[in-house]
């Protein structure tokens, strides 16, 4: 009798596992850029006056920063970045007048929930 | 370096929940051995009341430990440089926040412990304040899915709950296990009827509050999968979802090590406690402890694994 008892759990828990796992339909993405401004890859008639990433998640912006570099690799300083105070997903940096060129922004950033990520994507100024 | 790194800090939280498992099932056991006056359950909450104290002292230390470790991360600084980079993440990260308020409960937790094994240890040795311990781990396990993949949208919400309960109860199992199996059934059963009347209710409670977990656990894990990885072939082709199913089969292991003892051991180890059949009982008691220091083998296992689940990204992420 017991052991009916356990095989019909058993069996209960693996239906239920089983279900899960077919009829799941969405997944929960975690510190991921969504959007930029530049867009990657973008070429741009003039160089922009900021650059600006969203995210899926609110960042930290005491751990979370934007590089600029141009083609030699040589950082360009970006004299403001900020987390927009009305979108906590998104991160913006003021960008100086930049000459014609291949750029690269490069971003690492520490989501709310804890965790670091980070990426680069390039645009050219024409 | 970056390795090194990563490994010191699923070892400080491995360190971390093992700490806090003892602690959680330490102050379980003492539940349900408290109840009785038989000297061989005294014996065994003093004893109880010693591992929850070193637990939570050491969780406290890990919870240090993995706080240095994460800031330097962070930071991308060296670990000798991370003192500052830990202040920073205190003081203006929901981290530092959720981390303060942890390693304040584990301290609530540890003070009433320890205010407990200064009271009279005779009236009220058995009688330590457990269920305000475990309330204080509550709490503590509420500030680490605060960090975890749940608290992508927010600390109130259906995940931050199923990942609340899943550690809550995955560390009761461990917990329970690991302190049946190398303390409380370690220690032999006395020769008087009364021991083994506090043995047959404590077997009885250890086997239901595993089952009740397990429960708990599996409705959790599924509920947490399904929200981390969306669909069954992201269990396949990156770290993240490899690792959990070779979690999710320790896990079935352990529940097999589980049920042949409740379904093949109990039933005549609490008829031959209750009858005080003192040769059969001696037996009977080896046979199940070996089985619940396997299962206790396998889910310190599942413990490292969990360690790494945490630190890993689900697939979708940057």
């Amino acid at each position: 009798m017991i052991r009916k008892k356990f095989a019909a759990a058993a069996l209960v828990a693996l239906t239920v596992l089983a279900f899960a796992g077919v009829t799941a339909s969405s997944a929960q993405a975690h510190g991921k850029m969504v959007a930029s401004e530049p867009k990657a890859g973008a070429e741009l008639q003039a160089g922009p006056r900021q650059i600006r990433l969203r995210f899926n998640e609110a960042l930290e912006r005491a751990f979370s920063k934007i590089a600029l570099v141009d083609a030699s690799e040589v950082a360009i300083a970006l004299p403001g970045i900020t987390v927009d105070k009305n979108d906590p997903k998104v991160m913006i940096a003021e960008v100086p007048a930049l000459k014609a060129g291949q750029y690269r922004v490069r971003w690492s950033v520490m989501t709310r929930d804890g965790h670091k990520t980070g990426g680069e994507f390039d645009f050219k100024v024409k | 370096m970056a390795n090194t790194a990563q490994l010191a800090t699923h070892m400080a939280t491995v360190v971390l929940n093992l700490a806090v498992a003892l602690a959680v099932g330490a102050a379980t056991a003492s539940i349900t051995l408290s109840r009785s006056d038989a000297p061989w359950a005294a014996r065994q909450c003093s004893r109880l009341r010693i591992i929850c104290l070193a637990g939570l002292a050491t969780a406290m230390c890990a919870s240090a430990w993995r706080l240095l470790f994460d800031a330097a991360a962070m930071a991308e600084v060296p670990l000798a440089q991370a003192g500052a980079a830990a202040w920073l993440m205190l003081t203006a990260t929901h981290l530092g926040t959720a981390w303060t308020i942890g390693i304040g409960a584990l301290a609530l937790s540890l003070a009433t412990a320890g205010l407990g094994a200064m009271g009279s240890m005779d009236a009220t040795r058995r009688r330590w304040p457990a269920p305000f311990i475990l309330a204080g781990l509550a709490v503590f396990f509420y500030t680490r899915s605060m960090v975890s993949h749940a608290a992508s949208e927010g600390d109130f919400s259906a995940a931050m709950l199923a990942d609340w309960l899943h550690l809550a109860m995955i560390s009761l199992w461990l917990g329970e296990v690991v302190v049946a199996g190398a303390w409380v059934l370690a220690a032999p059963v006395g020769a008087r009827a009364d021991d083994n009347n506090a043995t047959a209710p404590y077997i009885a409670s250890l086997s239901t509050s595993a089952t009740f977990a397990l429960a708990a656990i599996v409705a959790t894990g599924v509920f947490s999968a399904w929200h981390n990885l969306g669909s069954v072939s992201a269990l396949t082709g990156n770290p993240y979802g490899e690792t959990l199913l070779i979690k999710v089969g320790l896990v079935g292991v352990a529940v097999l090590m589980g049920g042949y003892n409740r379904v093949c051991v109990m039933p005549s180890l609490l008829d031959d406690l209750r009858r005080n059949h003192q040769a059969a009982t001696a037996a009977q008691v080896r046979r199940f402890t070996v089985v619940v220091r396997l299962e206790s083998a396998v889910l310190l296992g599942v413990l490292i694994l969990a360690a790494f689940v945490s630190t890993t990204s689900p697939p979708g992420a940057a």
